[in-house]
C-alpha cells in the first residue's frame, strides 16, 4: 500500500475517517473533532483542559449562559456506596425529578417533532404480597396520593456494580469503572451501538433516540465531562452518583431532594461514613444477586 | 466522631414548628399585640422559614464547597401555626402583670358581687367581661372621673372599641370555655376554682398553675380532657390545626411542652430543653430511632458527605409533631411509556 508521501498512515487514516465522519453527521467542524477526540483516560492534561475549554465554549454557544466543566478525578481512598431504605420511599418520584434537574437530561417537548425524556431513576411500584418481585412490578403507577395500599415503591438508578456487566460489553471501551467505584461514560466514545443497554440487568440506561430538548434556563451548568454535561444524539447516558457534586463532596442530589430520608450516602471506605454505619447495622441485600454484578447500592428496611 | 451535640446556626428556626396547644392559658398575652393580622411580619418571616441547619462538627477534611447550582431542597411542609408561643402567651413575671389593672377588691367592697358585673346579675349565667355600660352605670363620667385613678384609662381602652386592645384577644375568659352554669350547676363551689378571695386585681384562675388543677379535677371526674373542649382558641388559627393524633395515651400538652412556658419543651426528668433539641424529646419514647438518626440511617442530612452537613431534626419530616405520621403525597407525573418516544 503506498502512502502519500510524508505522510504517516496514521494520518491518512484520520483524514479518512474525519471525511466519513462529516458525510455521516453532515456536521461542521465541532462534530468531527469529538468525533476525532482522544479517549479521555488517554489525554494529557494539556489536552484535556483544551477539550475541557472547547466543551464550555460549545455550550456557552449553544445555551447561551456560562458554563463550567469540570473533570474533578476520583478522590484517593473513597469508594462511593449508596443505601435506600425501601420502608421510608414512598414513591413520590421527587428524586426523579431532582435528578433530571441536576443532571442535564432531556425533557419531554411538544414543540419539536422528536421528543425522547429521559429519567435516570426509575421507581417501581411493586406489590407487597408479592416481594421484591419484577415481574408484578410497574414504573408507570398514577395514583392521587402515594403510597398506596398494599404497595411498596423500589427506586431503581445506575447500580455501580463492582463488576459491571455494561462496561464488559462496550465494544469501544466508552464506559468504564472509576477509581472511585462510579461507572462513567465517554460520550464521545460512545457510538450508540446500546450493548450495554441490554446488558445490564436493572435497565439503568437510558439512549438518545433524538436531538435531547434541554431549554437554556433549565441547563445546570456546574457540569462535569464524565456526569451531567449535555448528551448528544445517539449516546447511551446513565446515574453517576451526581458525579460533579460528589466528588466536591456533596450529597448526590436524589439525597437531598427525598423527602422522607430514604436515601444515603457515603465513602464505603471510611468506617465512620453513614454508608458503613448502614451496612454493619442494618440488613442489607442487593437487586439481582445471583448475577454477580456486586452493586455498591444496597437496599434495606429501617 | 460524626455525632455529638448540634451546633444550631439558627437558634430560633425550630420554635415556630412546635407550637402549643394551651391557649387556655392565653390570658397573659402582650395587650397590644394580641391579634394576628395578615401580612404580619413575625408571621410572614416565620413562614418562609429554611429548614434548620443543625450542623454537626464532623471530621475536619471538608473541602470547598463548589459553588455549582444548589438543589433546592423542598422546605418542611409546615404549616400549623407558624410563630413562637410567646407571641401570644409571654407575659411578665406572672401572667396577670401583663393584663390591664382591675381593682376587685376596691369594688367587693364597695358590695358588689362577681355577678353584678359578669354576668348581668345572674350567677348562673356564664361570665363576660363587662361592657363599658355596666361600668358606666356607676362611673357616669368615667373618661373625666379623675378621683379614681386608673379608671380613666381603663375605660379609654374599653371605649376604643378595638377589640384586640380593649380586652386582649386571648384572655382567658374569651378562650376558656368556662362553662360557669355548668360547674355551678354540678355543685361545684366557686372558691374551688376561683380561689378563696379575690384578693388581686385578677381572680385566681388566671394563673397558669390552675390549668392543672382544671385538668386534675376533670380526669377525676372523668370529664373530657380534650383541648378543644375547654378552649375555644384551639378552634382559632393559630391552633386550628392541633390536632393530637400523637400516641393514644399523649391526651395533654404537657406531656412534651412545660407548664410554665410553652416555648419549650420539657423531658421526663424534668430538664427543660429547647425546640432545637426536640429529637431528645422525642428519643424519650422512639429510642431505637434516635439512635439511628443519629448515625444518619434515619432521617435526612443534606451538604457535604465528607464535610459539614446539616441534619433535619425529627419535626422537619414529621412535620406536625402532634400528629407526626408522615402524610400522603401526590406523586410526581410518571416516566414517559417507550412506544410513546417519538
Amino acid at each position: 500500500m503506498s502512502c502519500g508521501e510524508g505522510k504517516s498512515r496514521r494520518t491518512f487514516l484520520k483524514v479518512a475517517a474525519g471525511t466519513a465522519a462529516l458525510a455521516a453527521t453532515g456536521c461542521g467542524s465541532e462534530a468531527l473533532k469529538s468525533f476525532m477526540k482522544t479517549h479521555l483516560r488517554e489525554m494529557t492534561r494539556g489536552e484535556l483542559s483544551k477539550y475541557l475549554a472547547g466543551l464550555e465554549q460549545g455550550y456557552e454557544e449553544q445555551f447561551g449562559r456560562d458554563v463550567e466543566v469540570h473533570a474533578t478525578p476520583a478522590r484517593e481512598g473513597v469508594l462511593f456506596g449508596y443505601g435506600l431504605d425501601l420502608s421510608r420511599c414512598n414513591g413520590n418520584r421527587m428524586c426523579v425529578a431532582a435528578c433530571v434537574e441536576e443532571n442535564n437530561q432531556s425533557r419531554f417537548t411538544d414543540e419539536k417533532e422528536h421528543t425522547n425524556p429521559i429519567e435516570w431513576i426509575s421507581v417501581l411500584e411493586m406489590e407487597t404480597e408479592h416481594g421484591i418481585e419484577f415481574s408484578h412490578a410497574d414504573a408507570y403507577y398514577n395514583p392521587k396520593t402515594v403510597p398506596e395500599e398494599g404497595k411498596f415503591y423500589v427506586p431503581v438508578q445506575c447500580q455501580q456494580c463492582r463488576n459491571p456487566a455494561c462496561v464488559k460489553v462496550c465494544p469501544t471501551k466508552a464506559t468504564w469503572q472509576e477509581r472511585d467505584g462510579i461507572v462513567v461514560i465517554d460520550y464521545d466514545w460512545c457510538i450508540g451501538c446500546r450493548c450495554c443497554m441490554s446488558a445490564c440487568p436493572y435497565g439503568a440506561r437510558s439512549f438518545n433516540w433524538c436531538d435531547p430538548h434541554l431549554p437554556s434556563d433549565e441547563v445546570n451548568p456546574n457540569m462535569h465531562v464524565l456526569g451531567n454535561r449535555p448528551r448528544q444524539r445517539g449516546v447511551v447516558e446513565k446515574c453517576t452518583f451526581c458525579i460533579q457534586r460528589t466528588r466536591a463532596g456533596r450529597y448526590p442530589a436524589c439525597l437531598e431532594a427525598c423527602p422522607t430520608g430514604a436515601r444515603k450516602f457515603g465513602n464505603l471506605l471510611d468506617p465512620e461514613s453513614e454508608i458503613r454505619k448502614l451496612l454493619e447495622q442494618k440488613r442489607v441485600f442487593v437487586l439481582k444477586e445471583e448475577l454477580n454484578t456486586q452493586p455498591k447500592f444496597f437496599y434495606f428496611y429501617g | 466522631m460524626v455525632t455529638s451535640m448540634p451546633v444550631l446556626k439558627r437558634p430560633f428556626a425550630l420554635c415556630a414548628p412546635m407550637i402549643l396547644a394551651m391557649a387556655g392559658l392565653a390570658g397573659c398575652g402582650d395587650p397590644s399585640g394580641g391579634a394576628l393580622a395578615e401580612g404580619d411580619p413575625l408571621h410572614a418571616e416565620a413562614i418562609k422559614l429554611p429548614p434548620l441547619e443543625v450542623v454537626l462538627p464532623v471530621r475536619a477534611q471538608s473541602s470547598a464547597h463548589d459553588d455549582g447550582k444548589t438543589f433546592a431542597v423542598p422546605p418542611p411542609p409546615f404549616s400549623p401555626g407558624i410563630f413562637p408561643c410567646s407571641r401570644c402567651h409571654a407575659g411578665g413575671e406572672s401572667l396577670a402583670d401583663t393584663l390591664p389593672a382591675m381593682p376587685h377588691l376596691l369594688h367587693l367592697d364597695e358590695g358588689l358581687g362577681c355577678a353584678d358585673c359578669h354576668s348581668g346579675g345572674d350567677p348562673m349565667a356564664d361570665v363576660t367581661i363587662p361592657s363599658a355600660d355596666i361600668c358606666g352605670m356607676c362611673h357616669s363620667d368615667l373618661e373625666l372621673d379623675e378621683e379614681v385613678p386608673g379608671v380613666a384609662g381603663y375605660f379609654a381602652r374599653v371605649k376604643t372599641g378595638d377589640d384586640e386592645y380593649t380586652f386582649p384577644r386571648r384572655w382567658k375568659t374569651q378562650d376558656v370555655i368556662a362553662n360557669h352554669e355548668g360547674h355551678a350547676g354540678a355543685g361545684i363551689e366557686c372558691a374551688s376554682c376561683h380561689g378563696e378571695a379575690v384578693d388581686g386585681p385578677f381572680p385566681k384562675p388566671r394563673n397558669v398553675a390552675l390549668m392543672q388543677s382544671c385538668v386534675d379535677c376533670h380526669e377525676e371526674q372523668t370529664v373530657s380532657t380534650d383541648c378543644a373542649s375547654c378552649h375555644r382558641e384551639i378552634r382559632e388559627p393559630q391552633h386550628a390545626e392541633v390536632s393530637l393524633h400523637h400516641s393514644e395515651n399523649m391526651t395533654t400538652c404537657f406531656a412534651c411542652h412545660d407548664e410554665q412556658n410553652r416555648d419549650v419543651l420539657r423531658l421526663a426528668h424534668g430538664e427543660v430543653v429547647p425546640f432545637e433539641e426536640s429529637y431528645r424529646l422525642c428519643g424519650q419514647c422512639h429510642g431505637p430511632k434516635l439512635r439511628d438518626w443519629k448515625e444518619g440511617l434515619h432521617g435526612k442530612r443534606i451538604g457535604m458527605w465528607d464535610g459539614e452537613r446539616q441534619y433535619l431534626l425529627c419535626v422537619h419530616c414529621h412535620s406536625d409533631p402532634h400528629a407526626p405520621t408522615f402524610p400522603r403525597m401526590a406523586p410526581l407525573p410518571p416516566p414517559m411509556r417507550p412506544e410513546d418516544i417519538r
